[in-house]
């Protein structure tokens, strides 16, 4: 009787295993924690469960300052997950285990569904290292409110674009308001003062990639014109260097401006603002641009299921597919694909001075903003540009250490690929 | 007459084998006993700890999939790095602070709620609650709390005629800040032990003092903090272990800023690994900790034990 029912016991075993390796392949996901995507991603990968039900997904979802400490500890130990959720600053970290799905499909015929503008963060060398799936762009928000009792108006349309010193003017004349209580709140990190180094016609790593600020009198132009701003009160301390978010600035309704980008829209809207705001032109310096950026999902040439997540990865970067994964959001995010219709719905009017600006920026910009480098060193940058800001340096020896910073990291950079 | 000589050997056999057995036995139990902590210890803290000096001696770079053997660079790169130098330090002067003022506040604190009446009770809790606070919760609040343009401390200083001070935007404010922020945070877990430790000392010795006309001051100074020096030792050796690893709170708070002013080691070993992405030069920075905090261990071990509560 003992040995009959051990051997029920074993051939259930063997049936439950035969069972287990005959049903759906799990691949391992990475998301983002974030209120606005993560439900949504979510939803998308469970369509593609339905059209494919030989694939199933087992979704961690982590919060963005947790996400390298995560990858980078999986990457070391060898166990790299299938498919993770990357943003623009760090796509390019990982561009060396990256799956290339150049491999697995037309490499040009690929590149070509998206804008130039969003290219250089999917690409590295000949490899296609993922899949952008939402744009973002950096913006300009005012409070229309205050800029109406204050008698300002904000730039209409292309023609009517504030220079530095107009915009500088204009803040300095809505905070004369006394329930104006800060000027700009802007977003205490590098890739938010990148607009002005670009809009100076600076840029971080020359056209080859082996110098850090290539040109000095951009950079320091956008550092002088930074730190006068401080200085006059007109970027809250609370933001620079305090790093308070700042769209929660915003949000109070005694700011009178916002220098952050298109993510901040969805929340503002369906949160509720508790005073009508807008969406304007980014001032000019030597020339007009913004930063653009989004977020991708790639996947790990020696992760357990690479095939199959390249194939994810393929549905996912269809026109059709990624058109519908915005479309649900409800809006808010960019298409990066050209020649791509998406309804922007009640997010329209708001995006209109951002699209303006991103087709103002050339491409070299989101070169630039992908080299690793940028990433890699920016919270030296972050430090020194804060020092800057704060007056403690001046800026142009805030533009020789940032040199010296950057360099540090590009010689490491180049010595290793010469190893 | 050979048969009983073999039944005797044999019995010497059988009554010498368990004997022998026991003998073994009771040698063997204790390592047996502590096999499994000394396992663990092995598994969880030594073969981590080789694993994290081999690591230490190579440059590894995770952008291009290569790791190079550096030997000491790591740490030569170490002494010759001012940001390494500067959260070295800002450890120590945050170390230094939150350790004393936790062990006077928490002794105040539990000398003061000693007594069991509702109001002290509830006090007791109300001292408490930050500690059980997620370090995410304690952070925003006090962040919001000491914001310069909208905080309620700064708000009441403009409304009381004072000029507004730069909680964490001037590098002292802000280590002043953090500094309060951790007391803040964690003064009422040793609250407790302080309140543990009190509950030992015998009445009696309060009540002969105060016949013999002992006033409050000489009674606490004669009688309490003598008897609570092993809980005063507890503290500062808990409290200690808490300061060098404190992280999420500073993180959160000031993000080790403005410029590196409250970047502690961790936090430092952090960067390096993790966004610069160099676990090498990350785990050389936690090697190199090492040896302080094993001075540091050995410094406390003997005042304490000068002081007689070891």
């Amino acid at each position: 009787m003992k040995r009959l029912g051990a051997a029920v016991f074993v051939v259930l075993i063997v049936v439950q295993m035969l069972g287990g390796a005959s049903s759906a392949k799990t691949l391992s996901v990475i998301l983002l924690s974030n209120a606005s995507t993560q439900n949504v991603i979510q939803g998308m990968l469970k369509e593609y469960h339905q059209q494919h039900p030989d694939i199933d997904f087992e979704i961690s979802i982590i919060p963005d300052s947790k996400l390298l400490a995560k990858l980078n500890t999986l990457v070391t130990a060898g166990q790299f997950p299938d498919i993770v959720e990357v943003t623009t600053a760090k796509i390019q970290n990982y561009a060396y285990p990256a799956l290339d799905l150049a491999k697995y499909t037309d490499r040009n015929e690929f590149l070509s569904r998206y804008l130039p503008g969003y290219q250089p963060f999917i690409v590295s060398g000949d490899k296609v290292i993922g899949v952008q799936i939402e744009a973002t762009a950096n913006g300009l928000f005012y409070n229309k409110d205050l800029f109406a009792k204050a008698g300002v108006s904000v730039p209409q349309n292309e023609n009517e674009i504030w220079t530095w010193e107009q915009f500088k003017e204009t803040v300095q004349k809505v905070m004369k308001l006394p329930e104006c209580r800060m000027g700009v709140a802007w977003d205490c990190s590098v890739q938010r003062f990148s607009n002005l180094i670009y809009q100076a016609n600076g840029r971080w790593v020359s056209a080859n990639g082996k110098s850090f600020l290539p040109d000095s009198q951009p950079a320091e132009n956008a550092l002088n014109f930074f730190r006068g701003m401080v200085a006059a009160k007109l970027i809250p301390t609370s933001s620079w260097p305090g790093k308070t978010d700042g769209g929660m600035l915003f949000k109070t309704g005694v700011a009178a401006m916002l220098w952050s980008g298109n993510w901040q829209l969805r929340g503002f809207i369906s949160g509720g603002m508790p005073f009508a705001f807008g969406t304007t032109y980014f001032p000019k310096g030597a020339m007009r641009a913004t930063c653009p950026g989004g977020e991708f999902l790639m996947g790990f040439e020696h992760s357990a299921n690479h095939d199959d997540a390249a194939q994810v990865l393929l549905w996912w970067a269809q026109p059709a597919t990624t058109k519908e994964y915005l479309e649900k959001l409800g809006g808010s995010l960019l298409t990066p694909m050209r020649n791509q219709e998406i309804n922007y719905g009640k997010y329209t009017e708001y995006l209109q001075p951002m699209l303006s600006d991103l087709a103002a920026t050339p491409t070299w910009v989101s070169e630039d903003l992908a080299r690793p480098v940028v990433n890699l060193t920016q919270d030296d940058v972050l430090d020194e540009l804060i020092l800057c800001a704060t007056g403690r340096v001046s800026a142009q020896k805030a533009v020789v250490d940032l040199r010296n910073i950057g360099t540090a990291e590009l010689d490491r950079e180049n010595q290793e690929v010469s190893k | 007459m050979s048969t009983p000589e073999t039944i005797s050997s044999a019995d010497a056999k059988s009554s010498l084998t368990p004997a022998r057995r026991s003998k073994w036995g009771s040698r063997l139990a204790p390592y047996l006993f502590l096999l499994p902590t000394v396992a663990m210890l092995f598994i969880f803290s030594i073969v981590p700890l080789l694993y994290g000096m081999w690591m230490s001696l190579y440059d590894f770079d995770i952008v291009h999939g290569r790791s190079t053997f550096v030997a000491l660079q790591n740490y030569w790169r170490l002494l010759h790095d001012p940001q390494f130098g500067l959260s070295l330090l800002n450890t120590a002067w945050y170390t230094l602070s939150v350790v004393p003022l936790i062990l006077v506040a928490s002794i105040a604190i539990g000398v003061y709620l000693k007594k069991s009446t509702v109001a002290r009770l509830i006090a007791r809790v109300g001292f408490y609650v930050p500690f059980v606070l997620s370090p995410v919760v304690v952070a925003t609040s006090w962040k919001w709390l000491l914001n310069e343009d909208l905080g309620v401390l700064d708000g009441f200083l403009k409304w009381a005629g004072m000029g507004t001070i730069p909680w964490l935007t001037d590098d002292n404010w802000a280590r002043i800040s953090v500094i309060g922020a951790t007391v803040w945070n964690l003064v009422g877990f040793y609250m407790l032990m302080v309140l543990a430790g009190l509950s030992q000392i015998n009445p009696d010795l309060y009540e002969a003092a105060k016949i013999e006309g002992a006033s409050a001051w000489r009674r606490l100074w004669h009688i309490t903090l003598p008897l609570l020096t092993p809980t005063m030792l507890l503290i500062v050796v808990l409290a200690t272990i808490h300061a060098t690893q404190a992280f999420e709170t500073i993180l959160l708070l000031t993000d080790g800023g403005p410029a590196g002013a409250t970047r502690l080691i961790i936090q430092n070993m952090y960067v390096s690994a993790f966004t610069r992405l160099q676990p090498g030069y990350g785990v050389a920075q936690a090697i190199l900790m090492l040896p302080l905090i094993c001075l540091v261990a050995w410094v406390q071990m003997r005042v304490f034990r000068k002081a007689g509560a070891l």
